[in-house]
């Protein structure tokens, strides 16, 4: 052992200064892991665990976005479908009522035109009865104005006898 | 070559004494004995002390120098990572080699610092360096090696458990059961019982050579340094003191390299956990 020491001492070997030495590196060591290494290993890992969680976050953020993209361009697609088709519908139905209201629309005028042409010819009748009424009267009116002259009993009865024929 | 001490100094040559192997003695406290390289050491302390309270404000949001702190950490763990394999492992001695590192690159670096080498004091007529670089002192790498070792120690009991660490010293019961199955492999049991031993004084080689590299290197450095200083006092000294950076930061590198290469063979082996 003391040959060791007298080796060691070559070198300028002080057990003394050494063990010194020894507890002041065990010190630094003490502190440096509990307080500078741990501290900022906690740190980078806590972070690393923030960023790779983030960006799982986000990952799946992306799928839901692709699988909400399809959603909506397939509610997008089936709702192009259903608009055309209740397009189609509509526009078949409104030619059907337009057809229909058409027909209709004849008819009544139709029927109003019968109905008018009856009461034209209803109102001509009327019209002429009354004629046929007064026009004995009118005439022997006329007749006596014209010739100045008052007609007869049997005179207003031929001349009434010859307009009814 | 360096200008004897008590020569007086020229514009061109720089008096400067010549480090002794033995680092100066101040003091003594108790059973330790307070060298120049000592003080070094507390300072590093104080550095170190003032490195902890700037890191306990670090935030998940980085800003200013926890920049820099991350970067050395993440350094250091990439470097142990390529060592030892895989991160998992390499988190397990980050702390230590770490702090090793932290020590070494202040402690080698500390005596480039201008003005730091000119705080001089008198020990017996004799003007010694107040700061002298505490790597260029065998009883501070000796020290640092010592404790290297020990902890070595301790993470690989904590690791395989205190059976389990020193059954790689100490095979009695391979030897035992080697011979139960014959002959053969009783002194192949044997032989590995006789490199178990060798094991236990590889450990304490370890201790010699982590030591005595780091030394030796930083020492010549330093006494080369002092030389050139005597002979030329401008021009080469700086490219020397360039030079300085360069083997502190070397010598830190290999000094853990070498001690992350000794934590990876205590760690466990992957797979064998269970």
């Amino acid at each position: 052992m003391q040959s060791i020491l007298d080796i060691l001492g070559t070198v300028g070997f002080n057990w003394h200064v050494a063990l010194a030495n020894f507890f002041n590196f065990l010190i630094i060591l003490f502190l440096l892991q509990k307080f500078f290494f741990g501290k900022i290993g906690k740190v980078i890992d806590t972070r690393k665990e923030i960023i790779e969680k983030g960006l799982n976050q986000a990952r799946d953020s992306e799928i839901l976005l692709a699988q909400a993209e399809e959603t909506k361009s397939e509610i997008i697609k089936n709702a192009r479908k259903e608009e055309t088709s209740i397009l189609n519908n509509a526009h078949s139905k409104g030619a059907e009522l337009a057809a229909s209201l058409v027909a209709s629309a004849e008819s009544d005028i139709n029927a109003k035109h019968q109905a008018l042409k009856k009461e034209e010819e209803h109102l001509a009748e009327k019209v002429e009865n009354a004629f046929r009424k007064k026009a004995p009267s009118l005439v022997a009116s006329m007749y006596a104005k014209t010739l100045q002259k008052e007609m007869t009993e049997d005179e207003n009865n031929a001349l009434i006898a010859r307009m009814q024929v | 070559m360096a200008v004897p001490h008590g020569e007086q100094s020229s514009f061109f040559r720089i008096e400067e004494p010549i480090p002794t192997i033995n680092a100066p003695i101040l003091g003594d406290i108790g059973i330790f004995s307070v060298a120049t390289t000592t003080l070094t050491t507390v300072f590093i302390t104080f550095l170190v002390v003032m490195l902890i309270i700037k890191s306990s404000r670090a935030k998940l949001v980085p800003s200013g120098s926890q920049h820099l702190m991350e970067i050395f950490y993440e350094l250091i763990a990439k470097f142990i990572t390529q060592i030892v394999g895989t991160h998992e492992k390499a988190k397990k001695i980050i702390p230590y080699v770490g702090a090793l590192m932290v020590y070494l690159i202040i402690a080698n670096l500390l005596p480039l610092i201008p003005g730091l080498n000119s705080l001089h004091l008198t020990i017996g007529g004799e003007h010694v360096l107040l700061f002298r670089g505490a790597t260029t002192d065998f009883n501070t790498t000796f020290g640092l090696a010592v404790a290297v070792v020990v902890m070595m120690q301790i993470v690989g009991m904590r690791e395989q458990g205190v059976f389990g660490y020193l059954s790689h010293f100490i095979q009695i019961k391979q030897v035992i059961k080697g011979f139960r199955h014959g002959i053969g492999s009783g002194m192949s049991a044997l032989i590995s019982f006789m490199v178990g031993l060798i094991e236990i004084i590889s450990e304490f080689a370890k201790m010699l050579s982590l030591s005595l590299r780091l030394f030796g290197n930083m020492f010549a450095h330093e006494v080369l340094t002092v030389i050139l200083l005597g002979a030329f006092a401008f021009g080469v000294p700086a490219i020397w003191m360039g030079m300085g950076l360069l083997v502190g930061v070397v010598q830190s590198v290999v000094f853990v390299a070498l001690v992350t290469v000794y934590y990876s063979l205590v760690l466990k082996k992957e797979g064998k956990e269970h």
